[in-house]
């Protein structure tokens, strides 16, 4: 019986096929061709819980334009697909033999949306302001001052040696903004990135247009780009009839949807976001038992997780720590282990199994709400029982994070070791209060591995902070996605990033 | 008559204050407050007394329900209807532009939906059972079967997927001019209309059928009088009456088919405020729409009642006796 090309049961009914992500690496196929420029590119972004990077919910009026797509800022350093750390707009950096005192150079034809070239000045009060809080820097406590040196070098004083530093800078937040107040700074939208802003509906999208004056001469490449905030129906629908050149995020059960679309390829990144499951170790609570979180820790079925949901048998199973299974770094941790499980409740006073908290979730990418059930279900074989408990993207953080500390999930983006490391440390909030011995030598470790410089003297101990980590479970990454994005056959240049914020929009291109 | 019209309107403004009750009560009382609501049992067990007494007492739910209520309609009556929680702002202006946009959408929607209905039933009931009245029968049928949603996605397949006529998603902004807006407006008209034009429809041909056998028409007919003008002036405002009745379920139809239609089509409605706002317990904006929707429904069945019984002597008498 012949079908019509696109016009198939799949189509209507919107069901879906198993597919491995490993056949889904699409390769490039316009590499040879000379970008030509022009056109517009309509991308939409999958956020299933009303859009996750909401204005609303960052302190920077267009925090979600670059946690989607690195377009309208640039930072002083960006990381490329393999976690090689690369130059944007510093052409070169150096340390002291401590890693203590960073210095960078930088471009000298870099000009803001404006017209107005960007200076020394504006780049060490935008990271003064970052560093200071501003709108937010790794590692707050990393940068004790920073100064200008001639007309064109920064100079980063560092309250503790860190020699992976140069990464913290080409975080989303490290944006280089022109010069103003503190109260005012990065409020006027303008940047030095690719595109300027034409127009923001903080709900609904954005429009973007060419930076005529791009430090990168000759991009971008595309005219006009148009970001829609969308939900998963919004999204096939839009990219079947065409409307959309690009969708981001895309929920892994409608690969096959997208994939029958004509030409379409699907590219996936090679690690991305980590789910964290944040274990209060507050008065009375379950999780002051190191037995009952390791418990917890190896009676879930990761690998359930990555077959059923990601179809990825081969799926990154993680350490519980936030090194992504990717990173040269990584130490595979210990695999499901639900006899083990089972011992290490009944050693800790529950023989007949464990009620735990509920666990506050909000959604952050459209196959969340399928992971939690299995989560449910496999630490169930272990006698544990575990809710969870959606709750809206507006205000969650402060009502999970805030006195009561309640057990809830965290959302993060894969990073370098150095970074990944830090998030159990006091300095950040998923520690759930981790206290004791065990925290302090962690956390030592830590000051240890980047005060050093050597990478294989640093990677030691990174594995044992790795192994401490699996001992302590201070709290569960629960699984970690490879990023899947879509774009239809005219669109070229363009590659899934284990960081969102990393994917260059100035190198993409039309080829109709 | 002017004693009916006044007794309908009193018996509506009764039904909206108990609305605005339900609403109040649904949406802040019960099963506990606007606190609750956002919390979960476990953890409102969790958290010190102390702690919720603080939080209730912020957002002025530690006053007693009556004087809560009175308070919020006062001030729904000014069409002030609070802050958000989250954000604190005005929901009043938050609401605005997303209803001034549903309302395009429901008009066209209020206008092409008895023009047809009353074309195609005029059309199938002139010959009863021959192949006009089959095809727009069946027609009917299969359109008054199928949900709204399936619906929509079956017009985005053939208009802008197959057939690259329309938009698929509606990219313009909430604030977008109704210029721009009527444009995207094709699929999701026809996806909200389809399934009541099809009931109208069949309303209309049984009532005309009836119509058009009756002794007056056959009398109009006999008197030289021009087929048309014995349908047009004579059957049809007859069989247009039960359509009358139904004003307020068509008018609630489409105020349900346009939350899910406007999600379909990703349309920057009331509709899509409404689902945004229950998913973000924000109780201030939920009690807005749903307040706003119900008068509405409210208020066009108390039109449909005056427009029958100044058209209708029967239901004069009724009402009167």
């Amino acid at each position: 019986m012949s079908q019509h090309p696109m016009l198939s049961r799949r189509l209507i009914l919107g069901s879906t096929t198993a597919v491995t992500f490993a056949e889904l690496l699409g390769a490039e196929d316009a590499t040879a061709q000379a970008p030509r420029r022009g056109g517009k590119l309509t991308i939409a972004q999958h956020y299933p819980n009303f859009a996750q990077g909401q204005s609303t919910q960052g302190q920077h009026p267009y925090f979600w334009i670059d946690v989607s797509t690195r377009s309208v800022w640039n930072c002083l350093t960006w990381v490329d697909e393999t976690y090689v750390v690369r130059p944007e707009l510093a052409t070169a950096w150096e340390s002291d033999a401590e890693a203590r005192v960073w210095e960078f150079t930088l471009r000298d034809d870099v000009v803001f949306h404006d017209g107005r070239p960007m200076t020394v000045d504006d780049v060490v009060t935008s990271m003064t302001f970052h560093a200071r809080g501003g709108v937010g820097l790794m590692g707050r406590g990393t940068v004790a001052r920073v100064e200008a040196v001639g007309s064109n070098k920064v100079r980063f004083h560092l309250g503790a040696p860190n020699a992976e530093f140069p990464f913290i800078l080409s975080e989303f937040r490290a944006v280089v903004l022109p010069k103003a107040e503190p109260d005012r700074i990065g409020y006027d939208g303008i940047g030095t990135g690719p595109f300027r802003i034409a127009s923001v509906d903080t709900r609904r999208g954005a429009r973007l247009e060419r930076h005529e004056r791009y430090y990168d001469t000759g991009r971008p490449h595309v005219d006009e780009m148009e970001i829609l905030l969308v939900n998963a129906q919004a999204g096939i629908n839009g990219f079947r009839s065409g409307q959309f050149d690009v969708a981001l995020n895309i929920d892994p059960a409608a690969a096959d949807q997208y994939r029958s679309v004509p030409g379409a390829d699907i590219t996936q990144s090679v690690a991305g976001d980590l789910t964290v499951i944040v274990l209060p170790k507050v008065e009375g609570s379950p999780f002051n038992d190191v037995r009952v979180r390791r418990a917890f820790a190896r009676a879930i079925d990761r690998v359930a997780i990555n077959r059923i949901v990601f179809r990825d048998p081969r799926g990154w199973v993680g350490n519980d720590s936030h090194v992504s299974g990717v990173d040269a770094n990584f130490l595979p941790g210990p695999a499901r282990d639900v006899p083990l499980a089972r011992r290490l409740l009944a050693e800790a006073g529950f023989p007949n199994g464990l009620r735990l908290p509920t666990i506050y979730v909000t959604t952050g990418f459209p196959e969340e709400p399928r992971i939690w059930p299995i989560i449910a279900e496999s630490v169930r074989e272990a006698g544990i029982q575990v809710t969870f408990e959606e709750r809206p993207f507006d205000g969650f953080f402060p009502w999970v994070a805030g006195p009561p500390l309640r057990p809830y999930r965290a959302l993060v983006g894969a990073r370098n070791t150095g970074i990944s490391l830090l998030r159990f440390t006091p300095e950040n909030q998923e520690h759930g209060l981790w206290r004791g011995e065990a925290t302090e030598r962690y956390v030592a470790l830590y000051r240890q591995a980047l005060g050093t410089v050597d990478p294989d003297a640093r990677r030691a101990l990174y594995h044992e902070m790795q192994r401490l980590l699996a001992e302590e479970v201070p709290g569960i990454v629960a699984y970690g996605r490879r990023n899947l994005l879509a774009h239809q056959r005219h669109v070229h240049g363009l590659q899934a990033h284990s960081q969102h914020w990393c994917v260059r929009y100035e190198g993409i291109w039309r080829s109709a | 008559m002017l004693r009916l019209a006044l007794r309908r309107a009193g018996l509506s403004a009764f039904v909206l204050l108990l609305i605005s009750v339900v609403v109040f009560l649904g949406t802040e009382v019960l099963p506990g407050d606007a606190l609750t609501v956002s919390l979960s049992a476990e953890d409102l067990a969790f958290m010190p007394r102390a702690q919720l007494d603080e939080m209730r007492a912020a957002l002025g739910l530690d006053r007693p329900v009556l004087e809560r209520y009175l308070e919020w309609i006062g001030r729904a009556l000014r069409l002030d209807f609070g802050r958000t929680l989250v954000g604190r702002a005005d929901v009043a202006a938050e609401i605005a532009p997303a209803l001034v946009n549903s309302l395009l959408l429901g008009m066209v929607a209020a206008v092409i939906t008895p023009a047809l209905a009353i074309l195609l039933g005029t059309l199938a009931a002139l010959r009863p059972g021959g192949r006009l009245d089959g095809a727009i029968s069946g027609a009917t049928l299969l359109a008054f079967s199928v949900p709204e949603f399936v619906l929509g996605n079956l017009l985005i397949i053939a208009f802008a997927v197959l057939l690259p006529v329309f938009p698929a998603v509606i990219a313009l902004p909430a604030d977008a001019p109704w210029s721009q807006l009527v444009w995207t407006l094709p699929l999701p008209v026809a996806a909200l209309t389809l399934g009541v034009v099809a009931h109208q429809v069949r309303l209309l041909r049984a009532a005309m059928i009836e119509a058009l056998s009756s002794e007056y028409v056959e009398r109009a007919a006999l008197s030289g009088l021009s087929p048309w003008r014995v349908v047009v002036l004579h059957a049809l405002p007859v069989a247009l009456l039960p359509l009358l009745n139904l004003m307020a379920a068509f008018v609630a139809s489409l105020t349900s088919g346009i939350v899910v239609i406007e999600i379909v089509f990703r349309y920057p409605g009331i509709g899509t405020e409404l689902v945004e706002g229950l998913a973000k317990r924000e109780v201030a904006i939920v009690q807005a729409i749903v307040l706003l929707a119900a008068s509405l429904v409210v208020l066009a069945n108390l039109l449909a009642d005056l427009a029958l019984l100044a058209l209708d002597p029967r239901a004069r008498a009724r009402a009167a006796a």
